[in-house]
């Protein structure tokens, strides 16, 4: 939202890392490909309205031995 | 108490920068050699990219396709609209969105990586595909006038910047009010440390 958008969405999420030819550290850290869409606030009231409604909550499961 | 603390050195972006253009010159280049992620036609399988999208599209950008996701999944892109594809590697996302928007309307994609931009050029001339242009440029500065676009696509390339906001803005700054911004990328599930995100090699591999 600090960017001006507003409706963020993330309409699908997959873990499709697996198979490819080299070895990655994706799997390290749960890493999943993602599809996300986003709109371009049309006015300053509409931005500031949407930040807000805004809440968030992200759970963090942090993970130090996941670095080699 | 004398110790002084430390300072972690900063995460150096040219280099990042370097590493990642070197990595992705390769895939250019060498498209068969095998990477730590999937790419090409198999790649487009596996993100559910339509069949009659790749039609016409020369072999040279899909064997270079290298996305983490599906930006048409996230909405139609429509006839006659203006679309900036930021980080458009080989072209092959730009040139789907060429055939989508038709001759009213135009994509522009944007890459740092010249080898990849050279393969975008040479797929759209041999596609026929006049209102796809290709300009070199950093997502964090975008070569594009400020409310030109309908639409942003952008398909695995946002992960590799070290200043995310940078680019939103950026990306925001470009389309119009009440444009769409649609996106393949990638989260993690687990947090990464502070020290691992300055290690150049855990950004490309």
């Amino acid at each position: 939202m600090a960017a001006g958008f507003v409706n963020f969405e993330i309409t699908w999420r997959k873990n499709v890392f697996g198979g490819a030819p080299q070895a990655g550290s994706a799997e390290k850290f749960g890493t999943l490909r993602i599809n996300f869409r986003a709109r371009k606030a049309v006015n300053e009231e509409e931005l500031t309205a949407a930040l807000a409604a805004l809440s968030c909550e992200i759970p963090v499961d942090s993970t130090e031995e996941a670095v080699a | 108490m004398s110790d002084a603390i430390r300072e972690q050195p900063a995460l150096d972006v040219g280099s990042l920068r370097e590493a990642i253009r070197e990595e992705y010159a390769e895939v250019a280049s060498s498209p068969e050699k095998g990477f730590h992620f999937h790419t090409g036609r198999p790649l487009a399988h596996m993100l559910e990219y339509a069949d009659e999208w790749l039609e016409g599209i020369p072999e040279s950008s899909i064997e270079s396709f290298a996305g983490t996701g599906n930006p048409f999944s996230l909405g139609e892109i429509l006839p006659g609209e203006r679309v900036v594809d930021v980080g458009c590697g080989a072209g092959i996302d730009s040139l789907i969105v060429a055939k989508k928007v038709g001759s009213d309307g135009r994509v522009i994609g944007v890459d740092m990586t010249s080898s990849m931009l050279e393969k975008a050029r040479h797929a759209a001339h041999e596609a026929g595909l006049k209102n796809a242009e290709f300009r070199e440029g950093y997502a964090e500065s975008l070569p594009v006038d400020e409310g030109w676009a309908d639409v942003v696509i952008s398909n695995g390339v946002l992960n590799l910047m070290p200043d995310k906001d940078a680019a939103l803005t950026e990306m925001s700054r470009v389309l119009k009010p009440g444009g769409r911004l649609q996106i393949g990328d990638i989260l993690v599930q687990r947090a990464v440390p502070e020290s691992a995100k300055r290690k150049i090699d855990l950004w490309t591999g």
